[in-house]
Protein backbone atom coordinates (compact mmCIF):
# COMPACT_ATOMS: atom_id res chain seq x y z
CA UNK A 1 0.00 0.00 0.00
CA UNK A 2 1.54 3.23 -0.70
CA UNK A 3 -0.61 5.17 1.56
CA UNK A 4 -2.76 7.92 1.27
CA UNK A 5 0.36 10.62 1.08
CA UNK A 6 1.93 8.64 -1.57
CA UNK A 7 -0.64 8.85 -3.59
CA UNK A 8 -1.38 12.88 -3.00
CA UNK A 9 2.18 13.04 -3.98
CA UNK A 10 1.99 11.79 -7.38
CA UNK A 11 -0.82 13.70 -8.06
CA UNK A 12 1.66 16.83 -7.07
CA UNK A 13 3.86 15.45 -9.58
CA UNK A 14 1.19 14.93 -12.42
CA UNK A 15 0.15 18.35 -11.34
CA UNK A 16 3.74 19.76 -12.68
CA UNK A 17 4.05 17.50 -15.49
CA UNK A 18 0.67 18.65 -16.88
CA UNK A 19 2.02 22.25 -15.99
CA UNK A 20 4.90 21.86 -17.76
CA UNK A 21 2.73 20.54 -21.24
CA UNK A 22 0.27 23.25 -20.82
CA UNK A 23 3.34 25.84 -21.21
CA UNK A 24 5.33 23.72 -24.01
CA UNK A 25 1.82 23.66 -25.66
CA UNK A 26 1.44 27.24 -25.00
CA UNK A 27 5.34 28.24 -26.69
CA UNK A 28 4.08 26.03 -29.96
CA UNK A 29 0.88 28.53 -30.44
CA UNK A 30 2.79 31.59 -29.48
CA UNK A 31 5.79 30.68 -32.22
CA UNK A 32 3.01 30.11 -34.60
CA UNK A 33 1.39 33.19 -34.55
CA UNK A 34 5.33 34.56 -34.26
CA UNK A 35 6.33 33.44 -37.50
CA UNK A 36 2.76 34.68 -38.85
CA UNK A 37 3.13 38.45 -37.64
CA UNK A 38 5.08 40.96 -38.77
CA UNK A 39 5.87 43.79 -41.66
CA UNK A 40 4.66 41.39 -44.41
CA UNK A 41 1.33 39.28 -43.70
CA UNK A 42 1.61 35.83 -44.77
CA UNK A 43 -1.08 34.43 -42.72
CA UNK A 44 -1.08 31.78 -40.18
CA UNK A 45 -1.65 29.21 -42.91
CA UNK A 46 0.54 30.25 -44.99
CA UNK A 47 3.30 30.71 -42.35
CA UNK A 48 2.84 26.92 -41.43
CA UNK A 49 2.67 25.64 -44.73
CA UNK A 50 6.01 27.47 -45.36
CA UNK A 51 7.58 25.81 -42.25
CA UNK A 52 6.65 22.44 -43.53
CA UNK A 53 8.31 23.18 -47.34
CA UNK A 54 4.75 24.16 -48.97
CA UNK A 55 4.14 27.44 -49.66
CA UNK A 56 5.22 30.29 -52.59
CA UNK A 57 8.90 31.40 -52.28
CA UNK A 58 7.72 34.83 -51.33
CA UNK A 59 6.04 33.21 -47.88
CA UNK A 60 9.41 30.78 -46.99
CA UNK A 61 11.78 33.62 -47.62
CA UNK A 62 9.89 35.89 -45.00
CA UNK A 63 9.17 32.85 -42.68
CA UNK A 64 11.83 30.61 -43.16
CA UNK A 65 14.92 32.97 -43.62
CA UNK A 66 13.87 36.22 -41.56
CA UNK A 67 11.37 35.30 -38.59
CA UNK A 68 12.36 31.76 -37.98
CA UNK A 69 15.28 32.30 -36.64
CA UNK A 70 14.46 35.04 -34.77
CA UNK A 71 11.53 33.29 -33.19
CA UNK A 72 13.62 30.36 -32.18
CA UNK A 73 16.76 32.64 -31.15
CA UNK A 74 13.79 34.15 -28.80
CA UNK A 75 12.89 30.67 -27.74
CA UNK A 76 16.78 29.51 -27.05
CA UNK A 77 17.62 33.18 -25.56
CA UNK A 78 14.31 32.83 -23.49
CA UNK A 79 14.98 29.39 -21.77
CA UNK A 80 18.87 29.82 -21.18
CA UNK A 81 18.28 32.92 -19.23
CA UNK A 82 15.67 32.03 -17.29
CA UNK A 83 17.48 28.23 -16.84
CA UNK A 84 20.37 30.86 -15.11
CA UNK A 85 18.19 32.63 -13.11
CA UNK A 86 16.48 29.60 -11.54
CA UNK A 87 19.83 27.95 -10.99
CA UNK A 88 21.64 30.90 -9.68
CA UNK A 89 18.88 31.86 -7.22
CA UNK A 90 19.00 28.67 -6.28
CA UNK A 91 22.93 27.85 -5.27
CA UNK A 92 23.16 31.69 -3.84
CA UNK A 93 20.10 30.99 -1.91
CA UNK A 94 19.29 34.61 -3.08
CA UNK A 95 15.85 35.73 -4.66
CA UNK A 96 17.94 38.80 -6.08
CA UNK A 97 20.02 36.58 -7.84
CA UNK A 98 20.76 36.78 -11.78
CA UNK A 99 22.91 36.56 -15.20
CA UNK A 100 22.89 40.86 -14.22
CA UNK A 101 23.73 40.54 -10.17
CA UNK A 102 26.97 38.69 -11.07
CA UNK A 103 29.18 40.69 -13.14
CA UNK A 104 28.73 37.74 -16.54
CA UNK A 105 26.51 40.36 -18.30
CA UNK A 106 27.93 43.58 -17.58
CA UNK A 107 31.35 41.81 -18.75
CA UNK A 108 29.86 40.89 -22.17
CA UNK A 109 28.68 44.48 -22.64
CA UNK A 110 32.20 45.00 -21.77
CA UNK A 111 33.74 42.56 -24.70
CA UNK A 112 31.39 43.53 -26.93
CA UNK A 113 31.80 47.29 -26.58
CA UNK A 114 35.55 47.04 -27.04
CA UNK A 115 35.34 45.02 -30.00
CA UNK A 116 32.66 47.95 -31.23
CA UNK A 117 35.19 50.67 -30.46
CA UNK A 118 38.49 48.53 -31.92
CA UNK A 119 36.10 48.49 -35.21
CA UNK A 120 35.12 45.19 -35.20
CA UNK A 121 31.22 46.17 -35.53
CA UNK A 122 31.56 46.86 -39.48
CA UNK A 123 33.82 44.30 -40.69
CA UNK A 124 32.24 41.20 -42.44
CA UNK A 125 32.75 38.29 -39.28
CA UNK A 126 32.38 41.57 -37.17
CA UNK A 127 28.92 40.10 -35.56
CA UNK A 128 30.88 37.19 -34.25
CA UNK A 129 33.71 39.28 -33.20
CA UNK A 130 31.94 41.21 -31.06
CA UNK A 131 30.01 37.92 -29.64
CA UNK A 132 33.09 36.14 -29.21
CA UNK A 133 34.70 39.03 -27.54
CA UNK A 134 31.54 39.12 -25.15
CA UNK A 135 31.31 35.33 -24.60
CA UNK A 136 35.52 35.88 -23.62
CA UNK A 137 34.84 39.06 -21.09
CA UNK A 138 31.97 37.33 -19.75
CA UNK A 139 33.77 33.46 -19.21
CA UNK A 140 36.88 35.77 -17.64
CA UNK A 141 33.70 37.70 -15.59
CA UNK A 142 32.65 34.33 -13.86
CA UNK A 143 36.16 32.81 -13.19
CA UNK A 144 36.64 36.50 -11.53
CA UNK A 145 33.96 35.97 -9.11
CA UNK A 146 34.47 32.53 -8.65
CA UNK A 147 37.93 33.38 -7.59
CA UNK A 148 37.75 36.00 -5.68
CA UNK A 149 34.78 33.77 -3.82
CA UNK A 150 36.96 30.76 -3.00
CA UNK A 151 39.02 33.23 -0.91
CA UNK A 152 36.53 33.39 1.01
CA UNK A 153 35.23 29.79 1.12
CA UNK A 154 32.83 29.95 -1.69
CA UNK A 155 29.82 31.02 0.02
CA UNK A 156 26.76 32.79 -1.58
CA UNK A 157 27.59 36.10 -0.01
CA UNK A 158 30.89 35.92 -0.80
CA UNK A 159 29.91 35.26 -4.59
CA UNK A 160 27.07 37.72 -4.54
CA UNK A 161 29.77 40.24 -3.49
CA UNK A 162 32.25 39.61 -5.48
CA UNK A 163 29.71 39.82 -8.47
CA UNK A 164 28.26 42.79 -7.86
CA UNK A 165 32.28 43.81 -7.65
CA UNK A 166 32.59 42.69 -10.60
CA UNK A 167 29.72 44.10 -12.26
CA UNK A 168 30.02 47.40 -11.50
CA UNK A 169 34.07 47.06 -12.49
CA UNK A 170 32.18 46.23 -16.15
CA UNK A 171 30.08 48.78 -15.68
CA UNK A 172 32.43 51.40 -14.96
CA UNK A 173 34.77 50.07 -18.24
CA UNK A 174 31.70 50.02 -20.47
CA UNK A 175 30.92 53.69 -19.57
CA UNK A 176 34.71 55.01 -19.94
CA UNK A 177 34.17 53.37 -23.93
CA UNK A 178 31.05 55.22 -24.19
CA UNK A 179 32.65 58.63 -23.00
CA UNK A 180 35.94 58.04 -25.17
CA UNK A 181 34.46 56.20 -28.43
CA UNK A 182 33.23 57.93 -31.77
CA UNK A 183 29.11 58.73 -31.81
CA UNK A 184 28.34 55.85 -34.43
CA UNK A 185 30.50 53.50 -31.75
CA UNK A 186 28.44 55.06 -28.77
CA UNK A 187 25.19 54.27 -30.55
CA UNK A 188 26.17 51.00 -31.88
CA UNK A 189 27.18 49.82 -28.06
CA UNK A 190 24.04 51.79 -26.59
CA UNK A 191 21.84 49.70 -28.77
CA UNK A 192 23.80 46.30 -28.19
CA UNK A 193 23.12 46.70 -24.07
CA UNK A 194 19.79 46.88 -24.79
CA UNK A 195 19.05 43.63 -26.33
CA UNK A 196 17.67 42.81 -29.17
CA UNK A 197 16.79 39.68 -31.46
CA UNK A 198 16.98 41.54 -35.03
CA UNK A 199 20.52 40.35 -35.70
CA UNK A 200 19.29 36.73 -35.61
CA UNK A 201 20.62 33.88 -38.31
CA UNK A 202 20.47 30.41 -38.41
CA UNK A 203 24.25 30.20 -37.81
CA UNK A 204 23.94 31.85 -33.82
CA UNK A 205 20.99 29.93 -33.39
CA UNK A 206 22.73 26.43 -34.00
CA UNK A 207 25.80 28.10 -31.55
CA UNK A 208 23.18 29.15 -28.71
CA UNK A 209 21.58 25.85 -29.45
CA UNK A 210 24.74 24.24 -28.72
CA UNK A 211 25.57 25.86 -25.34
CA UNK A 212 22.38 25.37 -24.18
CA UNK A 213 21.81 21.43 -25.16
CA UNK A 214 24.86 21.00 -22.96
CA UNK A 215 24.55 22.85 -20.24
CA UNK A 216 20.70 22.71 -19.44
CA UNK A 217 20.36 19.10 -19.22
CA UNK A 218 23.68 18.89 -17.19
CA UNK A 219 21.68 21.38 -14.13
CA UNK A 220 18.72 19.61 -14.80
CA UNK A 221 20.67 16.06 -13.63
CA UNK A 222 21.99 17.79 -10.77
CA UNK A 223 18.64 18.68 -9.66
CA UNK A 224 18.46 17.32 -6.18
CA UNK A 225 21.92 19.22 -5.59
CA UNK A 226 20.25 21.59 -6.42
CA UNK A 227 17.39 21.77 -4.47
CA UNK A 228 19.33 20.70 -0.83
CA UNK A 229 21.63 23.69 -1.59
CA UNK A 230 18.39 26.03 -0.97
CA UNK A 231 17.79 24.33 2.63
CA UNK A 232 21.57 25.59 3.79
CA UNK A 233 25.08 24.91 3.38
CA UNK A 234 25.12 22.20 6.52
CA UNK A 235 22.03 20.46 5.66
CA UNK A 236 23.04 19.90 2.47
CA UNK A 237 26.44 19.03 3.61
CA UNK A 238 25.01 16.63 5.88
CA UNK A 239 22.73 14.60 3.14
CA UNK A 240 25.64 14.08 1.30
CA UNK A 241 26.43 17.03 -1.04
CA UNK A 242 29.33 18.36 -1.70
CA UNK A 243 28.45 21.90 -1.51
CA UNK A 244 31.34 23.81 -2.77
CA UNK A 245 31.48 22.05 -5.77
CA UNK A 246 27.51 22.13 -6.44
CA UNK A 247 27.91 25.31 -6.15
CA UNK A 248 30.81 26.20 -9.05
CA UNK A 249 29.39 23.60 -10.71
CA UNK A 250 25.48 24.75 -10.80
CA UNK A 251 27.34 28.47 -11.26
CA UNK A 252 29.77 27.55 -13.99
CA UNK A 253 27.01 25.82 -16.04
CA UNK A 254 24.61 28.51 -15.72
CA UNK A 255 27.01 31.21 -16.60
CA UNK A 256 27.65 29.10 -20.18
CA UNK A 257 24.64 29.52 -21.07
CA UNK A 258 23.88 32.92 -20.18
CA UNK A 259 27.30 34.36 -22.10
CA UNK A 260 26.23 31.86 -24.57
CA UNK A 261 23.02 33.58 -25.31
CA UNK A 262 23.82 37.26 -24.45
CA UNK A 263 26.93 37.21 -26.25
CA UNK A 264 24.51 37.19 -29.60
CA UNK A 265 21.43 39.18 -28.30
CA UNK A 266 23.35 41.66 -25.95
CA UNK A 267 21.86 42.03 -22.17
CA UNK A 268 18.64 40.87 -22.43
CA UNK A 269 17.40 42.24 -18.84
CA UNK A 270 14.87 40.48 -16.39
CA UNK A 271 13.90 37.19 -17.76
CA UNK A 272 16.35 35.74 -15.98
CA UNK A 273 15.40 37.46 -12.97
CA UNK A 274 11.96 37.26 -13.47
CA UNK A 275 10.60 34.04 -14.68
CA UNK A 276 12.21 31.60 -12.87
CA UNK A 277 10.09 33.81 -9.85
CA UNK A 278 6.77 33.56 -11.81
CA UNK A 279 7.50 29.66 -12.56
CA UNK A 280 8.32 29.04 -8.90
CA UNK A 281 5.00 30.31 -7.39
CA UNK A 282 3.56 28.58 -10.23
CA UNK A 283 5.33 25.05 -10.06
CA UNK A 284 7.32 25.08 -6.74
CA UNK A 285 10.60 24.79 -6.06
CA UNK A 286 11.67 21.56 -6.56
CA UNK A 287 14.68 21.93 -9.78
CA UNK A 288 13.83 18.70 -11.61
CA UNK A 289 10.61 20.53 -13.13
CA UNK A 290 11.07 24.11 -11.66
CA UNK A 291 14.52 24.61 -14.76
CA UNK A 292 12.14 22.72 -17.60
CA UNK A 293 9.31 24.64 -17.02
CA UNK A 294 11.37 28.01 -16.19
CA UNK A 295 12.89 27.13 -19.48
CA UNK A 296 9.46 27.20 -21.02
CA UNK A 297 8.13 30.39 -19.29
CA UNK A 298 11.22 32.34 -20.45
CA UNK A 299 10.88 31.36 -23.35
CA UNK A 300 7.02 32.55 -23.74
CA UNK A 301 8.02 35.81 -22.36
CA UNK A 302 10.78 36.65 -24.62
CA UNK A 303 9.26 35.26 -27.74
CA UNK A 304 5.91 37.31 -26.66
CA UNK A 305 8.00 40.44 -26.00
CA UNK A 306 9.83 40.25 -29.06
CA UNK A 307 6.81 39.78 -31.02
CA UNK A 308 5.23 42.27 -29.36
CA UNK A 309 8.23 44.37 -29.97
CA UNK A 310 8.99 44.35 -33.49
CA UNK A 311 5.08 44.55 -34.43
CA UNK A 312 3.65 47.08 -31.93
CA UNK A 313 5.16 49.46 -33.91
CA UNK A 314 5.80 48.07 -36.79
CA UNK A 315 8.14 49.21 -39.24
CA UNK A 316 10.11 50.61 -36.18
CA UNK A 317 11.18 48.33 -34.12
CA UNK A 318 11.59 48.47 -29.75
CA UNK A 319 14.65 46.90 -28.58
CA UNK A 320 13.46 43.66 -26.71
CA UNK A 321 15.33 44.23 -23.77
CA UNK A 322 12.50 46.98 -23.00
CA UNK A 323 9.75 45.11 -23.76
CA UNK A 324 10.65 42.30 -21.97
CA UNK A 325 10.74 44.71 -18.89
CA UNK A 326 7.61 46.52 -19.79
CA UNK A 327 5.74 43.28 -20.14
CA UNK A 328 7.12 41.15 -17.21
CA UNK A 329 7.21 43.64 -14.51
CA UNK A 330 3.30 44.35 -14.23
CA UNK A 331 2.85 40.54 -14.60
CA UNK A 332 5.48 39.92 -12.25
CA UNK A 333 3.80 42.49 -9.34
CA UNK A 334 0.55 41.05 -9.98
CA UNK A 335 1.71 37.69 -9.17
CA UNK A 336 4.10 38.94 -6.24
CA UNK A 337 1.45 40.46 -4.34
CA UNK A 338 -1.39 38.56 -4.76
CA UNK A 339 0.72 35.76 -3.89
CA UNK A 340 2.85 37.11 -1.03
CA UNK A 341 1.22 35.19 1.98
CA UNK A 342 2.71 31.85 0.11
CA UNK A 343 5.70 33.72 -1.25
CA UNK A 344 8.68 36.00 0.83
CA UNK A 345 8.54 34.89 4.17
CA UNK B 1 29.86 0.64 20.83
CA UNK B 2 28.37 2.61 18.11
CA UNK B 3 30.06 5.93 17.63
CA UNK B 4 33.45 6.49 19.33
CA UNK B 5 35.58 10.02 19.15
CA UNK B 6 39.15 9.52 19.17
CA UNK B 7 41.21 12.40 20.17
CA UNK B 8 39.66 14.77 17.56
CA UNK B 9 40.99 18.75 17.32
CA UNK B 10 39.97 21.02 15.03
CA UNK B 11 40.73 25.00 14.60
CA UNK B 12 39.06 27.89 12.90
CA UNK B 13 41.95 29.96 10.90
CA UNK B 14 44.29 28.79 13.46
CA UNK B 15 42.09 29.61 16.52
CA UNK B 16 41.73 26.34 18.12
CA UNK B 17 37.87 25.26 18.60
CA UNK B 18 37.97 21.94 20.22
CA UNK B 19 41.26 19.83 21.79
CA UNK B 20 41.97 16.30 21.77
CA UNK B 21 38.09 15.35 22.60
CA UNK B 22 37.25 11.63 22.93
CA UNK B 23 33.81 10.04 23.78
CA UNK B 24 31.15 7.24 22.73
CA UNK B 25 27.82 7.07 22.37
CA UNK B 26 25.94 3.53 22.36
CA UNK B 27 23.23 1.95 20.71
CA UNK B 28 20.25 3.83 21.76
CA UNK B 29 21.89 6.37 24.01
CA UNK B 30 21.31 10.14 23.94
CA UNK B 31 24.23 12.05 24.85
CA UNK B 32 23.63 15.33 25.65
CA UNK B 33 26.36 17.85 24.87
CA UNK B 34 26.56 21.25 27.45
CA UNK B 35 29.12 24.05 27.37
CA UNK B 36 28.84 28.24 27.07
CA UNK B 37 28.74 29.90 23.79
CA UNK B 38 32.63 29.18 21.66
CA UNK B 39 32.84 25.91 24.27
CA UNK B 40 32.82 24.13 20.81
CA UNK B 41 29.39 22.05 20.94
CA UNK B 42 28.77 22.66 17.75
CA UNK B 43 31.96 22.25 16.07
CA UNK B 44 31.86 18.90 17.83
CA UNK B 45 28.62 18.20 15.86
CA UNK B 46 30.03 19.33 12.69
CA UNK B 47 33.15 17.43 12.97
CA UNK B 48 30.97 14.40 13.47
CA UNK B 49 29.01 14.94 10.98
CA UNK B 50 31.66 15.96 8.10
CA UNK B 51 30.35 18.97 7.84
CA UNK B 52 33.97 20.20 9.21
CA UNK B 53 37.33 17.83 8.88
CA UNK B 54 38.82 17.66 12.09
CA UNK B 55 42.61 18.15 11.41
CA UNK B 56 43.72 15.33 13.59
CA UNK B 57 41.83 12.26 15.53
CA UNK B 58 39.19 9.79 14.10
CA UNK B 59 35.54 9.63 14.14
CA UNK B 60 34.30 5.64 14.05
CA UNK B 61 31.04 4.36 13.66
CA UNK B 62 30.83 0.66 14.39
CA UNK B 63 34.60 0.83 13.57
CA UNK B 64 34.48 2.46 10.30
CA UNK B 65 36.55 5.46 10.02
CA UNK B 66 33.98 8.51 8.92
CA UNK B 67 36.80 10.31 6.92
CA UNK B 68 36.96 7.51 4.60
CA UNK B 69 33.65 6.34 3.97
CA UNK B 70 31.93 7.77 0.90
CA UNK B 71 29.98 10.97 1.28
CA UNK B 72 26.63 9.50 0.46
CA UNK B 73 27.37 6.54 2.61
CA UNK B 74 28.04 9.04 5.54
CA UNK B 75 24.81 10.76 4.93
CA UNK B 76 22.83 7.31 5.35
CA UNK B 77 24.77 6.71 8.71
CA UNK B 78 24.40 9.97 10.11
CA UNK B 79 21.38 12.67 10.11
CA UNK B 80 21.99 16.32 11.34
CA UNK B 81 19.45 18.60 12.53
CA UNK B 82 21.18 22.12 11.97
CA UNK B 83 20.14 25.08 15.03
CA UNK B 84 18.27 26.80 12.39
CA UNK B 85 16.24 26.09 9.33
CA UNK B 86 14.53 28.40 7.36
CA UNK B 87 14.68 27.47 3.69
CA UNK B 88 14.89 30.01 0.91
CA UNK B 89 11.76 29.21 -1.37
CA UNK B 90 8.64 28.25 -0.60
CA UNK B 91 8.63 24.38 0.41
CA UNK B 92 6.24 21.84 1.66
CA UNK B 93 6.81 20.11 4.31
CA UNK B 94 6.36 16.44 2.41
CA UNK B 95 9.46 17.73 0.07
CA UNK B 96 11.67 18.99 2.38
CA UNK B 97 11.54 15.61 4.34
CA UNK B 98 11.57 14.03 1.10
CA UNK B 99 15.41 15.93 0.80
CA UNK B 100 16.29 13.26 3.61
CA UNK B 101 16.12 10.48 0.69
CA UNK B 102 18.99 12.64 -1.39
CA UNK B 103 22.01 9.99 -0.58
CA UNK B 104 19.38 6.98 -1.70
CA UNK B 105 17.76 8.71 -4.76
CA UNK B 106 19.37 9.24 -8.46
CA UNK B 107 16.69 11.57 -10.47
CA UNK B 108 13.17 10.58 -9.56
CA UNK B 109 11.66 9.74 -5.58
CA UNK B 110 10.90 5.63 -6.37
CA UNK B 111 7.98 4.58 -4.28
CA UNK B 112 10.28 2.88 -1.56
CA UNK B 113 11.44 6.74 -1.09
CA UNK B 114 7.99 7.94 -0.86
CA UNK B 115 7.20 5.31 1.38
CA UNK B 116 9.70 5.62 3.65
CA UNK B 117 8.91 9.37 3.83
CA UNK B 118 5.39 8.56 4.84
CA UNK B 119 6.25 6.23 7.22
CA UNK B 120 8.41 9.04 8.93
CA UNK B 121 5.78 11.87 9.02
CA UNK B 122 3.36 8.54 10.39
CA UNK B 123 5.82 7.93 13.37
CA UNK B 124 5.52 11.46 14.48
CA UNK B 125 2.51 11.75 13.45
CA UNK B 126 2.25 14.75 10.97
CA UNK B 127 0.84 13.10 8.30
CA UNK B 128 -1.80 15.55 8.35
CA UNK B 129 0.55 18.72 7.63
CA UNK B 130 2.37 17.01 4.99
CA UNK B 131 1.05 19.28 2.49
CA UNK B 132 1.19 22.67 4.52
CA UNK B 133 4.32 25.03 3.57
CA UNK B 134 7.53 24.43 5.73
CA UNK B 135 7.87 28.04 6.31
CA UNK B 136 4.06 28.75 7.50
CA UNK B 137 4.92 26.31 10.59
CA UNK B 138 5.10 26.69 13.98
CA UNK B 139 9.40 26.79 15.60
CA UNK B 140 8.19 23.62 17.27
CA UNK B 141 6.50 21.92 13.95
CA UNK B 142 9.59 23.36 11.95
CA UNK B 143 11.96 21.54 14.39
CA UNK B 144 10.07 18.34 14.04
CA UNK B 145 10.23 18.72 10.38
CA UNK B 146 14.02 18.92 10.29
CA UNK B 147 13.85 16.07 12.38
CA UNK B 148 11.63 13.73 10.31
CA UNK B 149 13.87 14.77 7.50
CA UNK B 150 17.10 13.40 9.46
CA UNK B 151 15.46 10.31 10.14
CA UNK B 152 13.91 10.02 6.38
CA UNK B 153 17.75 9.32 5.94
CA UNK B 154 17.30 6.50 8.02
CA UNK B 155 20.54 7.07 9.49
CA UNK B 156 22.49 4.79 12.43
CA UNK B 157 23.25 8.56 14.42
CA UNK B 158 21.34 11.27 15.33
CA UNK B 159 23.00 14.85 15.79
CA UNK B 160 21.15 17.67 16.69
CA UNK B 161 22.33 21.11 17.24
CA UNK B 162 20.42 23.49 19.42
CA UNK B 163 17.25 21.31 19.15
CA UNK B 164 15.37 23.18 21.45
CA UNK B 165 16.81 26.82 21.54
CA UNK B 166 13.97 28.56 19.63
CA UNK B 167 11.09 26.73 21.03
CA UNK B 168 8.77 27.47 24.03
CA UNK B 169 8.21 25.31 27.23
CA UNK B 170 5.75 22.75 25.10
CA UNK B 171 7.33 21.98 22.00
CA UNK B 172 10.56 21.80 23.73
CA UNK B 173 9.51 19.01 25.63
CA UNK B 174 7.53 17.64 22.91
CA UNK B 175 10.74 17.60 20.70
CA UNK B 176 12.97 16.36 23.11
CA UNK B 177 10.40 13.35 24.34
CA UNK B 178 10.12 12.82 20.44
CA UNK B 179 13.96 12.21 20.25
CA UNK B 180 14.08 10.00 23.33
CA UNK B 181 11.52 7.80 21.98
CA UNK B 182 13.10 7.76 18.97
CA UNK B 183 16.33 6.79 19.91
CA UNK B 184 14.61 3.89 21.77
CA UNK B 185 12.54 1.97 19.36
CA UNK B 186 15.03 2.56 16.59
CA UNK B 187 18.80 1.78 18.93
CA UNK B 188 20.16 5.04 17.64
CA UNK B 189 22.89 6.85 18.68
CA UNK B 190 21.85 10.25 19.67
CA UNK B 191 24.23 13.26 20.53
CA UNK B 192 22.80 16.85 21.04
CA UNK B 193 24.60 20.21 22.05
CA UNK B 194 21.94 21.66 24.75
CA UNK B 195 22.20 25.16 26.42
CA UNK B 196 19.19 24.64 28.92
CA UNK B 197 21.17 22.63 31.62
CA UNK B 198 17.68 21.29 33.44
CA UNK B 199 16.21 19.84 30.21
CA UNK B 200 19.76 18.09 29.17
CA UNK B 201 19.66 16.49 32.76
CA UNK B 202 16.62 15.48 31.97
CA UNK B 203 16.84 13.56 28.56
CA UNK B 204 20.39 12.58 28.04
CA UNK B 205 21.77 9.25 29.42
CA UNK B 206 25.24 10.77 29.71
CA UNK B 207 26.47 14.43 29.36
CA UNK B 208 29.55 15.48 27.72
CA UNK B 209 30.51 18.74 29.35
CA UNK B 210 33.07 21.58 26.73
CA UNK B 211 35.29 24.22 28.45
CA UNK B 212 37.34 25.96 25.70
CA UNK B 213 37.01 22.99 23.34
CA UNK B 214 37.68 20.86 25.89
CA UNK B 215 36.18 17.68 27.29
CA UNK B 216 35.59 19.19 31.43
CA UNK B 217 33.55 16.89 32.97
CA UNK B 218 31.71 13.35 31.14
CA UNK B 219 29.41 11.01 32.85
CA UNK B 220 26.02 10.44 33.99
CA UNK B 221 23.98 13.67 34.26
CA UNK B 222 23.91 13.96 38.07
CA UNK B 223 27.79 13.85 37.76
CA UNK B 224 28.66 16.09 35.61
CA UNK B 225 26.48 19.06 36.80
CA UNK B 226 27.47 19.74 40.08
CA UNK B 227 27.90 23.04 41.77
CA UNK B 228 31.34 23.08 41.13
CA UNK B 229 31.37 22.38 37.70
CA UNK B 230 28.93 24.75 36.51
CA UNK B 231 30.85 27.42 38.65
CA UNK B 232 33.91 26.30 37.01
CA UNK B 233 32.70 25.73 33.49
CA UNK B 234 29.84 29.02 33.35
CA UNK B 235 31.24 31.02 36.26
CA UNK B 236 27.59 30.78 37.93
CA UNK B 237 26.59 30.08 41.42
CA UNK B 238 23.99 27.70 41.21
CA UNK B 239 21.90 26.05 44.50
CA UNK B 240 19.33 23.15 44.20
CA UNK B 241 15.82 24.38 44.62
CA UNK B 242 12.69 23.21 44.25
CA UNK B 243 12.04 23.82 40.37
CA UNK B 244 9.06 23.08 38.16
CA UNK B 245 10.61 19.67 36.61
CA UNK B 246 8.07 18.74 33.40
CA UNK B 247 7.48 15.65 33.33
CA UNK B 248 5.61 15.27 30.19
CA UNK B 249 2.65 16.70 28.01
CA UNK B 250 -1.31 16.43 28.86
CA UNK B 251 -2.58 15.34 25.69
CA UNK B 252 -5.64 17.54 24.55
CA UNK B 253 -4.20 20.63 26.45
Amino acid sequence: MAGVVGEVYSKFLLRKVALISVLLLALIVLASVAVSVGAASVGMKGAISALFGGGDRFTKVIVLRMRLPRVLMAILAGAGLAASGTVMQGVLRNPLASPFTLGVASAAGFGAALAMVLGASFASWGKYVVATNAFMFATLASFLVYGLAKLRGATSEGMILAGIAIMYMFSALTSVLEYMGKKEDVHAIVFWLMGNLSGADFGKVLVVLIVISISLPLLIMRSWDLNALTLGDEAAESLGVNVERARMVGMVLSSLATSGVICFTGTIGFVGLVSPHITRMAIGGDNRFLIPASCLSGALLLLGADTIARTVLAPTEVPVGIMTSLVGIPFFLYLLFRKRREYWR
Amino acid sequence: MKVAVRGISFEYDGIPALRNVSLEVGEGEVVGVVGPNGSGKSTLLRCIDGILRPRVGVVLVDGEETSKMRRMDLARTMGYVPQESSGTFPIRVFEMVLMGRRPYVNWKATRKDVDAVRRVLELMGMEHMAWRYFQELSGGERQKVIIARALAQEPKVLLLDEPTSNLDLRAQIEVLELIKELVRKNELSAMMAMHDLNLAARYSDKLVMLREGQIFAAGRPASVLTRENVREVYGVDVEAIPQLVPVGVRSGA
